[in-house]
């Protein structure tokens, strides 16, 4: 739900940096060293722009206000970036909206972006989403096939066609050889790179018609999966028992969900970006417990929920640094770039 | 008189409603009709005021002309520069408020402009390259904050240093020569500034710069002049000066002296508080003293070019103060926007503004476009909405979202219907029935689901491609749509048929018949095809239809061959091996299904 009164720039600066455009996708770049934190950001007119956010503590300090420095940026044909993964400290993958995955080089110094290569792994339409597993690309799309291309090749190795009757939206490594698929039409479905369809399927018979925006898959527990919903609702899925996983649903937004992370030094808890123009953190449990927000409002202050609001423009997307505990990076329609402990 | 002044205003302005230049000219005219009865009452005043000299009239209830006279100035002024703000654009603002100022503003006193006069002429007489009077520099300072330009090359012109052997470049000169080049942009000033820092950089003879007073009211003077922030909060000693400079010069700004515009009253701290605000916050308090003075329009246009973000700021902050509440009007008078409240209007014009200026600003023309209820302001949302491609279904679930979120019901069916018209054409016929279902067309819906049908049925079931793209259809759509949909009901129920039929599951197959053949709007083309495959099911050895079942196969055999339908004698289902022929005849079927119904009968 969109605020009722005038969007409200913050009276302080809460910004990092302002991007020219949109932002549609920020990750993190590993490696960050001498306090230095690199992360890139991708927006709607095609441009992958490297940051660096600066601190030397290893602890984030809540509330603290971080600001990023602009490093570099390179245009990848002009097409509204869709997704990022990194590769390493010195590769990021960005995928776009014609449909096109680009191989981008980061310097050492951090001071040039350079367009290595690209290839075309779906036949048609946009490509939504893309992730990374040792030299393996995984990328999924609107027309719904699931593309594996081995990075140092740039060759296809697998393609799974009609994957889904509807756009997948997002795709995420599971193991060494499994993937998870998240569609538009609320499915998530695992796909084996060795097999020629997809393997299982799943749906939240309650909520049928909810499509999925986005996944995230538990660092070290493969069968917790994490989606991000339509509806302003995240679903964890426990796919222990294939035959009838079970779901927990809870309502962190009032709007669609964009992107969801397991935070690395918290992985008992979730972190997702909204179009309602906030960021949420709040624990969920794998005991099968009501609803923590039916427990926990908005105005709790206890640590099972924390939010940041009144960021004008939708959050479109969010990723934590690995190097430093607690302090993520966020990025949205008004090209803000937020980098904060929440 | 006031009431004769306030017959001319009502009179003017009825008159000139219609045209913004008509407007203009009425509010001339009316300004000139004060100004002739403010000279009148001057003239009438006894011993001639010096404009200089403060009078309290208010004290002095008896001199009721010299009341009259104090207010109708004051209203003329006050007058002139809401017209030259808000009304007039045909020459330079900045121009326009410094003859403003020089014509309304107290100059500084004569009394102090002769003295220090009379001590310049004594030291150029005596040749003397000091100038001793302490108030030479303040008072040149003073002309500058205030833009006085010909007092200040007045007062410089008797330094004793042009009176001696100057060069082009001596830092006098280049003072005189700046001064008589204001106003201009800041910005070509500051690329014309010279270092003051050494004096022989300036060129010339060093002997010109006499004294360390000489030096420093020297360099606060080009301070002042290239906008130095920390010279000029030194020099002045009350928010008017500061407000002043700030006010003239850079209400043509680039960005670099826009952002000095903006920062330069919380440095400055010499703001007062409004008593009602309870959360002070400096940065706020700054802006909103700026726009007391009433240059809000000018600045906010400016900034709406050169700086967005800014002039959300800006706007906010007016909105978060009540400053863009609806304006109270005279009778007879029309707000120039229209019905719209004064609030409304301007974040209508400010959203329309950012969407015009850039496409990466759509989406926050579109977040304010969303805040504001009336009808304009919908029309302009679903304009925007509209011409955004939705390329990715990112952007797709964004317009969705924003239309259903604001009841746009015209932008969701153009999306869906759009959405559908791609999906169809890409032969994703799951996706193109759901969208055209929530575009609110069934009809276009139905005619996939039927081709889906028809195609599904075309080719054997052992066609890999039909059932995968049958299984695309059944799966895309939800349970509630199927049930909408007479095609897909019949397309979802034969899957399963079919499906069963596969794995042997004879009980559930000769249910799933039943269930097309009677309860479901199936297509007579498409009895005739389940009813060959219920011979499979006839002449099995265990008796899976009872006889009420039988009956109805027969009774619909028989609706079919009444009906001329054309009989195929082809099946839905999958053939084993040795098993039955391939083309059926209705004489077929009618006997396995008597043979059946004896033994349903014995069963039974």
């Amino acid at each position: 739900m969109l605020s009722s009164s005038t969007p409200a720039p913050p009276t302080t600066p809460r910004f990092a940096t302002f991007n020219a455009s949109p932002i549609s996708k920020v990750r993190v770049v590993p490696g960050g060293s001498g306090g230095r934190l690199p992360f890139v950001t991708g927006d709607s007119s095609g441009k992958v722009t490297l940051f660096s956010a600066s601190t030397t503590a290893n602890v984030a300090k809540p509330g603290a206000l971080y600001t990023a420095q602009r490093h570099a940026d390179t245009v990848l044909k002009a097409n509204a970036v869709t997704d990022i993964a990194a590769v390493d400290p010195h590769t990021v993958v960005a995928a776009d909206a014609a449909g096109v995955v680009h191989v981008v080089g980061i310097a050492a110094d951090l001071a040039t972006l350079t367009l290595k290569s690209s290839f075309n792994p779906h036949a048609w339409g946009a490509v939504t989403a893309i992730h990374v597993q040792s030299s393996q690309v995984v990328s999924v799309g609107v027309d719904a096939s699931v593309t594996f291309t081995d990075l140092s090749t740039l060759k296809k190795t697998t393609s799974i066609a009609d994957a889904d009757s509807s756009a997948l939206t997002g795709v995420k490594w599971r193991s060494a050889h499994e993937v998870v698929v998240s569609t538009d039409s609320g499915r998530l479905g695992l796909v084996d790179d060795r097999g020629k369809r997809v393997a299982s399927a799943f749906q939240d018979l309650q909520h049928p018609d909810i499509g999925l925006n986005c996944v995230a898959v538990h660092p070290s527990l493969q069968y917790s999966i994490a989606t991000g919903c339509q509806d302003g609702s995240v679903k964890v899925w426990d796919l222990r028992n294939l035959t009838y996983p079970e779901i927990q649903t809870f309502h962190p937004h009032s709007s669609e969900i964009w992107d969801i992370v397991f935070p690395s030094h918290d992985p008992t808890s979730l972190l997702t970006a909204s179009q309602d123009g906030s960021i949420t953190q709040f624990k969920y449990n794998h005991n099968n417990m009501a609803d923590a927000f039916t427990k926990h409002r908005t105005s709790d202050k206890s640590a099972n929920v924390k939010k940041v609001e009144g960021l004008g423009a939708s959050v479109n997307s969010v990723d934590c640094f690995h190097e430093v505990e607690g302090l993520i990076v966020a990025g949205g329609d008004a090209g803000q770039v937020l980098v904060t402990n929440i | 008189m006031t009431r004769n002044l306030a017959g001319s205003f009502i009179g003017t302005f009825k008159r000139a409603l219609d045209t913004r230049g008509e407007v203009v000219s009425a509010s001339v005219e009316f300004r000139k009709n004060i100004e002739g009865h403010v000279l009148a009452l001057g003239s009438q005043l006894s011993g001639g005021t010096d404009a200089g000299q403060a009078t309290n009239v208010f004290e002095d209830a008896g001199n009721e002309l010299a009341l009259e006279h104090h207010v109708l100035s004051r209203s003329l002024a006050a007058w002139q520069l809401t017209e030259l703000v808000l009304l007039r654009r045909d020459s330079s603002l900045a121009s326009q408020l410094l003859a403003w100022i020089n014509a309304f503003e107290p100059q500084p006193t004569r009394a102090s402009y002769d003295a220090v006069h009379a001590a310049t002429a004594t030291a150029t007489a005596t040749h003397s390259l000091s100038v001793t009077h302490p108030s030479f520099w303040p008072y040149i300072h003073k002309c500058l904050l205030r833009g006085h330009w010909l007092a200040a090359v007045a007062l410089l012109q008797k330094h004793p240093a042009f009176q001696l052997k100057q060069t082009k470049d001596s830092p006098f000169n280049a003072l005189l020569n700046h001064i008589q080049s204001m106003p201009k942009l800041a910005q070509m000033l500051l690329l014309q500034r010279p270092s003051l820092t050494r004096p022989g950089r300036c060129g010339g003879d060093p002997q010109s710069v006499a004294s360390a007073a000489d030096i420093a009211g020297l360099v606060t003077s080009f301070g002042i002049l290239f906008g130095d922030l920390k010279i000029i909060v030194e020099a002045v000693h009350n928010p008017d000066d500061a407000m002043r400079p700030t006010s003239i010069w850079y209400t043509e700004p680039h960005l670099d002296s826009l952002r000095t515009f903006i920062e330069f009253p919380l440095q400055l701290q010499l703001l007062p508080t409004r008593p009602s605000q309870t959360n002070y916050n400096p940065f706020e308090q700054a802006i909103l003293n700026l726009f007391d003075l009433q240059i809000d329009v000018a600045v906010l246009n400016h900034l709406s070019h050169l700086d967005p973000m800014i002039s959300a700021h800006l706007i906010h902050i007016l909105d978060a103060h009540s400053r863009l509440d609806e304006a109270e009007g005279v009778d007879g008078y029309v707000y120039f926007g229209g019905e719209d409240a004064m609030r409304v209007q301007r974040l209508l014009e400010y959203a329309t503004s950012l969407s015009a200026t850039s496409q990466d600003l759509i989406w926050i023309a579109i977040e304010y476009l969303c805040t504001l209820t009336s009808a304009s302001a919908k029309t302009h949302l679903e304009t925007l909405l509209l011409s955004i491609p939705a390329t990715t279904p990112f952007i797709f679930r964004k317009l969705v979202s924003i239309a259903t979120s604001q009841n746009l019901s015209t932008v969701l069916t153009t999306l869906h219907n759009k959405r559908a018209d791609e999906m169809k054409h890409r032969n994703r016929n799951g996706e193109a029935i759901t969208h055209y279902t929530a575009a609110g067309f069934p009809e276009r819906a139905a005619s996939v689901s039927q081709t889906v049908l028809k195609t599904h049925l075309a080719k054997p079931s052992t066609n890999k491609n039909t059932h995968a793209s049958t299984h695309q259809v059944i799966t895309q759509l939800s349970p509630t749509l199927i049930k909408q949909s007479q095609h897909l009901a019949v397309l979802s129920k034969l899957v399963s048929f079919q499906t069963f039929y596969k794995q042997k599951q004879w009980k559930q197959a000769a249910s799933a018949a039943i269930d097309l053949l009677t309860r479901l709007p199936t297509p007579k083309w498409v009895w005739t095809r389940v009813l060959v495959d219920c011979v499979g099911l006839l002449e099995l050895n265990e008796c899976v239809l009872g006889v009420e079942e039988t009956f109805e196969v027969v009774k619909c055999l028989e609706v079919v061959v009444g009906s001329g339908e054309e009989w195929t004698g082809k099946g839905v289902c999958e053939i084993e091996e040795g098993g039955m022929d391939v083309d059926c005849s209705v004489e077929k079927v009618r006997l396995a299904a008597s043979r059946n119904l004896a033994r349903a009968m014995m069963v039974a």
